[in-house]
């Protein structure tokens, strides 16, 4: 399948940074797929969507566009790409019909009002044509911006945070009606977020960026089960790193190899909450509860293992164990889990004995 | 009006003091322009007043000069404001400020300096002349006198008052609209159309409106330029009529023309762009074409060498050459000083006693419900006064109601008041808008007192736009002539009196002294404005 968007060693670096915002950046965008840029801010993620938009040039590489290389000849306004910014960009002196027509300006003018009033049908907006942008909620306005975007029909929209400025309760059910569009106008979307729960939630890939570089590009369950990276491990969330020696002794239990694992001084393996189980009443303890969140069906512990490093676990909601108890913590998982030597992802390893779950 | 429907609560509704400083601010504004207006009505066209053909003619002057001056203003502003904020480029901020300084030039000092260059037998023919490059009186310098030149120097010196607000307003608009527009297709022309000038139009129509009435008004440029207009017909008059009725029936037209203005002008202006969300500017680095940076900085240096390096250059010349006549007319310097420390006193005590006081309407604006906007609305009527009109309201109630107040500074000092209210009130009532209600629930749920509140909370938050205010009025009365030649007791001469009296008779070499003096009088409250448009700049970009 050819690309619709695709991006080449693309780097930029203006004149006032210190070094460049994106570093040598490749990627590809196929039709009718919705990727998500993630990272923390300042990671390069909007940078990046502005010079898809033709918004930013690069100083390096090439962006393709519809198999078209789209340098200084191909200004924004002849991409023919959707955006939705940050703020929504509604322009404030006109109607919401007025606003999306707007973005019809290339359609013939007998069919421009039909299709601005689909668009706009087409996210829920029916009965609003003729209100102002500050008379609709925030929920309202981004869907206006999302209408305009879509109006044209592009191949792909871009969209920059397009629920930072939501509340959270109305940010799930938002995320869920995008999806929705998206997938019924066929449309590709680059989504831009800092928030990886979104991203998960979204995405068909996900592009992790971090200080201008790509650090891992896949599917959400590509990311969450095999970081490349401990950064990725780290972001995607809720990730302790336990220490392995060289007899593959850990706090937690003994592990074996899967396949080869580089040997390195500093070798880690990644933990989650659920790959850990815990023993309350234990002659061998081995952690201190040092702090405990009650998340309604179960509760969320920090724990401080012998050797002083801290991991995460819960319990269901009916166990309460008080902060400073000493407890057992053991292997749960009976998956492969990943092996970190330094920063890099050198393997898996599976837990010699699990199953002490209390 | 938006003002009205404020939600007013127990906490924010005005104390009974602040009531009545409102109601004072109102009554000053309102008495002299409703006596301006029942002597106008009431004087009976007779023989001693000017003949019909000669009144029109002024009439048409004065509308032509000052539709015309808000034209140009307009152009000149919004031009400079779009070259300065849309135009990537370097120097922005340079510009920024220099573009502001024609605020401290008082147009009489503009005409007199760029007229002996650009007069007919100015230094400019001469030197053309001298070079054989043209004969005397061939080329069109006789323009300069009368209605073109008028207009296109007083617009030099107003610009700013269209450039602030055009500027502040395409700053405070999200640069990503502009970018929006340019995502959906649309070649720049429409951009531009739909976009761009829709956002600074509000802005940029107030501020010409200001121009307008600030041009009726306009004594001293005019009648240096022998333009006719009604401004300087009330001038003349007023020298030689004893009653006066003739001056009241004379500036019937320009209380009409700016309350029928004010009137249009809220319908129109009431419009204004609503912008939410955070403002997302272009990174500074992005640099236009090197020949569209060429193009503007070239025209923002022409406009600034005919503003400000031409006046300053002649000025300085005069200082250093005195005339022959020098000796005859030179005032001892002593005299000089002596008008420069009583004008900075003078001016600075009535600018801060201005602000004190309307700290009063600029609260119950917006808190004191519907009476509030309109008792604070009235208390802005000076502003749609020109200022000739005002001085000689001043000058009736003085003479019908408090004849031996006549002679003293205190008629001088109530019009400067009424001149500098209304922008007072704009300026503290644009500073106190953003401070949020809840800042006053928090501190009165506290326990605050609501006179605590307001001088520990809201007075520190809104001290830079009230002190730009001071400032901006400070600007305006330091220049102030109209009123002052009026109302000023014998022997009181500010610097500006000391510029136009000779200046008037032609001696423009011994005007030169009190001119620089003035201006440089000007640097203080023109660099408070100038921090305060640049902190409030900062806040954008962070």
């Amino acid at each position: 399948m050819e690309p619709i968007i695709r991006l080449h060693q693309v780097t930029y670096h203006p004149r006032t940074a210190t070094q460049p915002i994106v570093k040598s950046l490749s990627l590809e965008l196929y039709p009718a797929e919705v990727l998500v840029l993630l990272g923390p801010s300042g990671s390069g993620k909007t940078t990046t969507l502005r010079l898809i938009a033709g918004l930013e040039l690069p100083d390096d590489g090439l962006i393709t566009i519809r198999g078209v290389p789209a340098g200084r000849t191909m200004p924004p306004e002849a991409r023919r790409v959707g955006m939705v910014f940050q703020d929504y960009a509604l322009f404030p002196h006109m109607t919401v019909l007025e606003n999306v027509r707007f973005a019809l300006h290339a359609t013939p003018k007998p069919q421009q009002l039909d299709q601005a009033m689909h668009a706009i049908a087409q996210v829920g907006l029916a009965g609003l044509e003729q209100r102002m942008p500050h008379q609709l909620s925030g929920g309202q306005q981004q869907r206006v911006a999302i209408a305009r975007a879509l109006a044209p029909q592009p191949s792909v929209i871009l969209l920059d945070e397009p629920f930072s400025n939501l509340d959270t309760a109305i940010r799930d059910r938002v995320r869920t009606e995008l999806r929705t569009i998206l997938r019924a106008a066929n449309t590709a979307a680059i989504i831009v977020t800092h928030d990886q729960t979104e991203a998960l939630a979204i995405a068909d890939r996900v592009a992790l960026l971090h200080d201008g570089i790509l650090h891992q590009i896949g599917t959400p369950e590509d990311l969450f089960g095999e970081p490349r990276t401990r950064f990725a491990a780290q972001f995607m969330g809720s990730a302790d790193f336990v220490s392995v020696n060289a007899q593959f002794h850990t706090p937690l239990g003994t592990v074996t190899p899967v396949g080869t694992v580089a040997m390195a001084a500093n070798l880690s393996v990644l933990v989650r909450y659920d790959d850990i189980a815990v023993t309350v009443d234990t002659t061998q303890p081995n952690a201190e509860v040092i702090e405990r969140l009650f998340e309604g069906p179960h509760y969320h512990y920090t724990c401080r293992l012998d050797n002083g490093e801290c991991v995460h676990c819960r319990t269901p909601h009916e166990t309460k164990i008080p902060i400073g108890q000493r407890i057992g913590l053991s292997f749960a998982a009976t998956h492969p889990m990943v092996c970190f030597a330094a920063e890099v992802a050198c393997g898996h390893v599976t837990a010699v004995d699990t199953g002490r779950r209390s | 009006m938006r003002a009205a429907s404020v939600r007013t609560t127990p906490y924010h509704a005005p104390r009974r003091a602040v009531w009545l400083l409102t109601l004072l601010i109102a009554g000053l504004a309102a008495t002299p322009i409703v006596l301006v207006l029942v002597r106008g009505l009431l004087t009976p066209y007779t023989q001693e007043l000017p003949p019909w053909p000669f009144l029109l003619r002024l009439l048409q002057n004065t509308s032509l000069f000052a539709l015309g001056t808000a034209g140009i203003t307009g152009i000149i502003g919004i031009g400079q404001a779009l070259l300065i904020e849309q135009v990537p480029m370097r120097w922005r901020r340079l510009w920024r400020v220099v573009a502001v300084l024609p605020l401290a030039m008082p147009p009489y000092v503009l005409a007199m300096t760029v007229g002996s260059v650009a007069r007919p037998r100015g230094s400019l023919e001469r030197w053309l002349v001298e070079q054989h490059w043209t004969e005397w009186g061939t080329l069109p310098f006789g323009m300069f006198y009368g209605l073109a030149g008028s207009i296109v120097l007083l617009a030099l010196c107003l610009s700013p008052y269209v450039f602030l607000p055009v500027s502040a307003a395409l700053r405070q608009t999200s640069g990503h609209l502009d970018e929006q527009a340019r995502l959906c297709g649309v070649p720049w022309y429409t951009r531009w159309w739909h976009v761009t000038v829709p956002m600074l139009t509000p802005s940029a129509f107030g501020g010409m409106v200001l121009v307008f009435i600030y041009a009726l008004g306009e004594y001293g440029l005019p009648s240096l330029l022998r333009l006719p207009t009604l401004s300087t017909a009330i001038f003349s008059r007023y020298i030689g009529d004893i009653d006066q009725s003739g001056t009241a029936l004379l500036s019937l037209p320009l209380v009409c023309a700016a309350l029928g203005l004010l009137h249009w002008s809220n319908r129109l202006g009431g419009q204004a762009p609503l912008h939410h969300g955070p403002t997302w500017r272009p990174r500074p680095e992005r640099e236009g074409s090197r020949r569209m940076q060429f193009l503007a900085h070239a025209t923002l240096l022409g406009l600034s060498v005919c503003a400000l390096l031409v006046p300053l250059g002649v000025l300085g010349a005069w200082v250093l050459q005195p005339a022959p006549y020098a000796a005859a007319t030179q005032v001892h310097w002593l005299v000089l000083a002596s008008g420069a420390v009583r004008t900075f006193l003078v001016v600075g005590a009535v600018a801060s006693l201005t602000t004190m006081i309307a700290l009063a309407p600029a609260l119950v604006l917006r808190t004191g419900g519907f009476w509030g906007a309109v008792l604070a609305r009235i208390g802005q009527a000076g502003s749609a006064m020109p200022g000739i009109v005002v001085a000689l309201g001043v000058v009736f109630v003085v003479s019908d109601w408090v004849p031996w107040l006549r002679g003293s500074l205190l008629p001088l000092i109530l019009a400067y008041i009424i001149r500098s209210a209304p922008q007072t009130i704009q300026s503290s009532d644009a500073a106190f808008m953003p401070i949020p209600h809840v800042y006053r629930e928090a501190a009165r749920g506290m326990g605050a007192s609501s006179a605590r509140v307001f001088w520990r909370i809201m007075m520190p938050l809104a001290r830079p736009g009230v002190l730009a205010g001071w400032a901006l009025i400070a600007l305006g009365l330091l220049k102030e002539l109209p009123a002052t030649l009026l109302l000023r007791p014998v022997g009181f001469d500010t610097l500006a009196v000391h510029i136009w009296m000779p200046a008037s008779e032609g001696m423009y070499h011994a005007a030169a002294l009190p001119a620089l003096l003035l201006l440089l009088g000007a640097v203080l409250p023109l660099s408070q404005i100038l921090v305060h448009d640049m902190r409030r700049d900062r806040r954008v970009e962070e």
